[in-house]
């Protein structure tokens, strides 16, 4: 009888004081949600700490993303805000419902954010880029984050941004460009493709295997054997055919462009290296006395030195070197795709009027503006800025 | 006895004979001129053509080289200057479109001209040359040869032609003469089917059914012809004019290579051509001295046996103590020639120190160019496969858009 009281006794001791703590707990999540009712804590910071950098600050992110990679400010995710709205929650749901390890969960956010082209173009970004993103979350670069990228490493973060996220600079992005990008592009592609095109079963599948190339990345295409991806991942510029429309002749027009685009970029190439060449019988015309050899290879503007200087056939030379030396064109010729970001290049020239923004730029597009931008003869840089303009009033129909 | 009597004349008498027949041959300055076009040619008979960059001609046998006086780089670098010569020739005459200096084979020209350096000096060329246009058909197989004229390396009459621009001007001229051989349909065959051997090369899926190749003779025909304005084919019109302005920018480095190249061949050309008169003079100077020595020697030798008068006796010596002084410096004679074999062989290494890092620059930039465009070509060949593709419906296997050669062969 006494222990049936003592129970009771003890039952209502506790309810008494689980009701307490129950009020207290109460009052305490008012004051926090008064307290910091300006406090910004999206998802993504919120899962912070089961990311891949767990140790870093916020403003550590920050910095190291401005440090790294140039190329991902120029691509704001941010700056496209219909494409984020369109996917944002879904994926975000993705991100907390099952977080991919290491990097992953940046990368997934990134895709929220970015949208389909962003992520399409990233591919298997390292770690650094799903960095980048979350500092592109607090604002935009700092005007100096270019000259800061390009002491310190700008090059390589443009051309991950570009083929795919290769660490080492170009040798490994040209791998990934022809054999497809690493593991985690697959992945990121087949969670985007998932989320907003349910209906894209041979182009998702397809993706999966070479997550850039353009039967893959076609959703829902109806190109034959649109599963194979064969040519999947073999060439960079096909990137711009993602998200293109569904019939044929759009997609056989959307392949037309990109031809047009690489062929503009070959003339440009072509026609630099002429000049080059031009340049350089000049100078050993008006040169001292004596060899002209000696004087041909120390000056440095023959076509000699094509690779140093950046040229049509610098195949030995690697692109950082390139990028380095600022040559007019980049070290890798036409194999190769253009460096991104601005990183090796001096702008000679702002665009003109009539020249639409650049901040949804695909590959081709980007290469085009880029190629405009540093061309130095007139006349074609007119002509660079023409095909820019045309391939955007083609792209946005 | 009248007879023995004279014959200690006939050493000398042949002496005479050999003395004055001194060994000359006519050279004149291209007395060949090449033949130039009277009145336009129409557009669709217009060739354009691509000089290869020749054989060197280098044997294997390194020991020859030093025989010969082959010195390897300098062939290098005529295999390269000797095309770009010809070139001029031809783009001189107007018979022709274009006229590129092309590393190798390519789809893009309508006639195709190569050739092998079998000998050169400054004063002998001589070269095998052959012309194939894009059907397959041989215009040309022959040996040319030339001998250059002394006046062509006298700076005061400046000659701006080359010293064996006869040469040159022969094949041009055996070229315009083959051409007119064709009709007017087969000139225009021609200019079609490089244009369908080009576009094959790059999408043979889409046009490997326009050409039928003969399998005895190589030769291609016509099977039928894809609409100009077709999209597959304009796509390649594009395409060749890249093609053409590759050829443009290495037309840009030859001409760098001919302007660094000219001089100091020219000067040992010139040289080389001096020295080798001298020593062919020498050589047969020696010859001829050793010869009539040795006659001189004999008849005395013969006289003296036959034991006659006391004049005959001295005669017979004296023959044969002159044939022996003379043979002698024959002998001495052909010492001489060694200095000028040094000479040669001191110019012509000279002349490859010199021109070493013009032939490395221009092999390099070549390569590097043609490298990078092929790269790129196939950047290209990949996409029309692909449209290829979504505007037939038919899958392409991957390796089919390699170049080759997917004609019909019948």
């Amino acid at each position: 009888m006494t222990d049936n009281f003592t129970t009771k006794l003890c039952l209502v001791l506790a309810l008494a004081l689980a009701a307490g703590c129950a009020s207290q707990q109460t009052q305490e999540q008012e004051e926090q949600e008064q307290q910091s009712s300006s406090t910004s804590s999206s998802t993504s910071e919120s899962s912070s700490p089961s990311s891949g950098s767990p140790s870093q600050s916020p403003s550590e992110s920050s910095t190291e993303s401005q440090s790294q990679s140039s190329g991902s400010a120029e691509q704001d995710p941010w700056s496209n805000p219909p494409e984020q709205s369109e996917s944002g929650g879904e994926s975000s749901a993705q991100s907390q419902s099952s977080p991919p390890p290491g990097g992953a969960p940046q990368e997934s956010t990134a895709q929220e954010q970015g949208g389909a082209e962003g992520a399409e173009q990233q591919g298997g970004q390292p770690p650094g880029g799903a960095e980048s993103t979350a500092q592109e979350q607090g604002g935009p670069p700092p005007g100096g984050a270019d000259g800061e990228a390009e002491q310190q490493g700008g090059a390589q973060s443009t051309a991950q941004e570009q083929q795919g996220g290769g660490p080492e600079g170009g040798a490994e992005s040209t791998a990934q460009e022809q054999g497809g990008g690493p593991a985690g592009s697959g992945e990121s592609t087949a969670q985007q493709q998932g989320g907003q095109n349910p209906g894209s079963t041979p182009g998702g599948s397809a993706g999966s295997g070479g997550a850039q190339g353009p039967a893959g990345a076609v959703p829902g295409g109806n190109m034959p054997g649109g599963a194979s991806g064969a040519p999947g991942g073999s060439n960079p510029v096909r990137v711009a055919v993602i998200g293109s429309p569904q019939t044929g002749d759009e997609q056989v027009g959307d392949l037309d462009r990109v031809l047009d685009g690489s062929m503009v970029i070959f003339d440009g190439r072509i026609l630099e290296e002429q000049q080059r060449a031009r340049d350089a019988r000049r100078g050993s015309e008006s040169g001292a006395e004596g060899s002209v050899y000696g004087e041909e290879s120390e000056g440095g503007s023959g076509a000699t030195d094509v690779g140093e200087d950046g040229g049509m056939g610098g195949e030995s030379g690697d692109g950082d070197s390139t990028i380095e030396d600022g040559g007019p064109a980049d070290t890798s010729g036409l194999e190769r795709p253009m460096p991104q970001g601005g990183a090796g290049k001096e702008a000679t020239g702002s665009a003109p009027e009539g020249i639409p923004s650049g901040d949804d730029d695909d590959i081709v597009a980007r290469q085009l503006r880029e190629a405009a931008e540093t061309e130095s003869d007139p006349a074609l840089r007119e002509k660079l800025w023409e095909e820019y303009r045309r391939y955007k009033e083609g792209t946005s129909r | 006895m009248r007879r023995l009597t004279l014959l200690p004349l006939y050493p000398a008498a042949l002496s005479l004979l050999l003395g004055g027949c001194v060994q000359e041959s006519v050279r004149s300055v291209n007395s060949t001129e090449a033949i130039q076009a009277v009145e336009a040619i129409p557009e669709a008979q217009l060739l354009d053509v691509g000089v290869a960059v020749f054989d060197a001609g280098i044997p294997e046998d390194e020991e020859s080289w030093e025989k010969l006086r082959i010195f390897p780089t300098v062939r290098k670098a005529e295999a390269r200057f000797i095309p770009l010569i010809l070139q001029d020739t031809l783009e001189k005459t107007g018979q022709w479109g274009a006229v590129w200096v092309v590393p190798s084979d390519s789809n893009a020209v309508d006639l195709h001209v190569s050739g092998k350096i079998l000998y050169s000096d400054g004063e002998t060329l001589k070269l095998d040359v052959q012309a194939v246009d894009s059907t397959g058909r041989e215009w040309l197989d022959k040996t040319y040869e030339g001998v250059a004229s002394k006046y062509a390396y006298v700076e005061e009459l400046e000659l701006d032609s080359d010293p064996f621009q006869n040469i040159y001007n022969q094949i041009a001229n055996d070229l315009v003469l083959a051409r007119q051989s064709l009709d007017a349909k087969q000139l225009t065959d021609i200019r079609t089917i490089s244009e369908l051997r080009f576009a094959t090369e790059f999408s043979p899926e889409a046009f490997d059914r326009h050409l039928k190749v003969n399998e005895r003779t190589g030769e291609y025909t016509i099977n039928s012809l894809p609409a100009r304005e077709e999209p597959m084919m304009v796509r390649m019109s594009k395409i060749r004019e890249r093609e053409y302005m590759f050829f443009d920018t290495l037309d840009e480095y030859y001409d760098n290579f001919e302007r660094q190249m000219g001089e100091p061949y020219m000067d040992w050309r010139a040289y080389s051509y001096d020295e080798t008169i001298a020593l062919r003079e020498v050589k047969d100077s020696a010859r001829r001295r050793m010869l009539l020595g040795a006659l001189a020697v004999v008849g005395g030798l013969y006289v003296g046996s036959q034991g006659g008068s006391y004049t005959e006796s001295v005669i017979a010596n004296t023959a044969v103590i002159g044939g022996g002084t003379l043979a002698w410096s024959g002998f001495k004679r052909y010492g001489e020639s060694k200095i000028h074999v040094d000479a040669l062989r001191e110019l012509g290494t000279s002349l490859e120190a010199e021109v070493r890092p013009v032939v490395v620059d221009i092999e390099g930039q070549t390569v590097e160019l043609s490298g990078s465009v092929e790269a790129q070509y196939a950047e290209w060949r990949r996409l029309l496969r692909d449209i290829y593709e979504l505007e037939t419906g038919i899958e392409v296997a991957s390796d089919s858009a390699a170049p080759g050669d997917g004609t019909e062969v019948n």
